[in-house]
């Protein structure tokens, strides 16, 4: 049962009610939406207090930008934007950076994970998460919003300001581009039993040889 | 035709996403609206644009400094900037007649806060007084200064009794809970934290200055630097050079020479203040990162 049109009329309608100035209201989609919203700035930052500090901004800017906002579009992609956006802008120190950075190198997959832990799926997404951040920020933001925000491609053209058409053919260079780290950097994945992970075909021209046709 | 497809690759990825592991979500919406409504009330009513604070603080300045200069009631003019507890006189006013003496603070202390020896009463004008023959001038972010202070504890006793949350800055990276934690009594708990440099453990990193409700106000003069700014959104002012500190509760006095760098600001009914060697935008970070 599809509930998305339930949902959108409700948003409007506290949306609404929030331009006027109604706190609940807008308390209300804030609680709806701040899951996604956290999420999000946490899969493109990779820091917790930062996300929290993103997710925050973003919300204010948005009840900021409620009067300019178009009622008939829906919110969560809108949302999804602005954080991305302050992700992406976010001043760092560069010790902060590199407090990040460190994180992330310590949350490496290292050799030393045993063959179950390899095998947890939980193990394979934190891996599939750190392949995903040596992308660039556009291949990360269109990969994040469809696979593990589960976005569809509509939502995720909506976020993104771009056509349908256009999410769909950077998906697919974004995933070659992802498949070709995991398989240069990630052998813990293909170890762990992900499977894909085969030597790129080479490609596959088809010619019509007259010689053959005719045999 | 040997070609890999995409979907089974593009399946394995989506099902791996799913399994992904997130932090938990905070309270974003209720942090959110204590903010939305912390603004509200420093400018009820549609909320103003800072820079149109922060100039009308300049032209107040301006104006009274103008006004020191032509009024023959300057002695009576005594203006200041507030942040929270904290007054900045831009001036040194002249004395006044002395109206009664501010009253003994009443009510009772927590059990086990220290307590400074009661200083004689002061008159309530708003009179920088000389120093005091017994104190000295401290040097800047010496440990002599920290010593000199009454009320050292725990950080757990110091949030069991202050009655107002005590947060701790997550930054700059790697910053580890304070050397030194003092909770005194000013009128109502006032907590101090202090940091010492690592490599000079005599000599203080940053202080954080924690006023709660109802603590007494805290008086700078005439530093020579005063830059408005912001702290989370919040009013904030940045002040730097040395200037002489007074603590006014009633009860409790401390005088001592702050150089450096001086950070203050309110989030709700909180009174900040962060004394560092860093820059600005430096000192704002360690202030938004508490938690």
């Amino acid at each position: 049962m599809d509930l998305s049109g339930e949902t959108h009329s409700n948003d409007t309608d506290l949306a609404g009610r929030a331009r006027l100035g109604d706190e609940n209201a807008w308390e209300l989609l804030m609680r709806a939406y701040q899951e996604p919203v956290f999420r999000f700035a946490y899969l493109l930052s990779g820091d917790p207090d930062d996300a929290e500090d993103i997710a925050q901004e973003t919300f204010i800017r948005a009840y900021r930008a409620l009067e300019r906002f178009d009622l008939a579009r829906p919110l969560r992609p809108w949302l999804l934007s602005i954080c991305a956006n302050l992700a992406h802008n976010k001043r760092r120190a560069v010790g902060r950076y590199l407090a990040a950075l460190q994180r992330l190198l310590q949350a490496e997959p290292v050799a030393a994970a045993s063959i179950e832990e390899k095998s947890s799926r939980r193990w394979q997404a934190q891996s599939l998460w750190h392949a995903v951040q040596k992308l660039s920020k556009n291949d990360q933001q269109v990969i994040y919003l469809r696979y593990f925000l589960e976005m569809s491609t509509e939502e995720v053209a909506q976020s993104m300001d771009i056509a349908q058409g256009t999410v769909k053919s950077r998906l697919h260079r974004a995933l070659e581009r992802l498949r070709a780290v995991v398989e240069r950097d990630f052998p813990d994945l293909r170890e762990a039993g992900w499977q894909g992970f085969e030597p790129e075909p080479q490609p596959v021209i088809k010619t019509r040889d007259p010689a053959e046709r005719d045999r | 035709m040997n070609e890999r497809p995409l979907d089974s690759w593009e399946a394995r990825l989506q099902e791996t996403a799913r399994a992904f592991s997130y932090p938990a979500t905070p309270e974003i919406a209720r942090q959110v609206r204590q903010r939305l409504q912390a603004q509200r009330a420093v400018s009820p009513g549609r909320r103003k644009n800072f820079k149109t604070i922060a100039w009308a603080l300049v032209i107040l300045l301006v104006l009274s400094l103008g006004l020191l200069v032509v009024s023959p009631a300057r002695a009576q003019l005594v203006k200041f900037i507030q942040v929270g507890l904290v007054r900045i006189f831009l001036n040194q006013p002249t004395p006044t007649p002395s109206p009664s003496p501010t009253p003994q603070a009443t009510s009772t202390p927590v059990a086990g806060l220290a307590q400074a020896t009661p200083s004689p009463t002061l008159p309530a004008t708003l009179t920088p007084p000389a120093l005091p023959p017994t104190a000295t001038e401290l040097q800047p972010g010496s440990l002599a200064s920290i010593a000199d202070l009454a009320g050292e504890t725990t950080l757990e006793i110091a949030r069991a009794g202050a009655g107002f949350p005590i947060k701790l800055p997550a930054y700059p990276p790697g910053l580890e809970s304070p050397e030194h934690v003092f909770l005194m009594w000013m009128d109502a708990p006032v907590a101090l934290l202090a940091w010492m440099q690592p490599d000079h453990p005599d000599q203080v990193r940053m202080s954080l200055q924690i006023f709660g409700p109802n603590a007494g106000f805290v008086n700078k003069w005439m530093p020579k630097t005063l830059q408005a700014t912001q702290v989370n959104h919040h009013p904030a002012v940045w002040t730097s050079g040395p200037y002489m500190l007074q603590l006014r509760s009633g009860n409790y006095e401390l005088v001592r020479m702050v150089t450096g760098n001086v950070l203050v600001w309110q989030e709700g009914e909180i009174t900040y203040r962060l004394e560092t060697s860093l820059p600005l935008e430096e000192a704002i970070k360690v202030a938004e990162s508490l938690r």
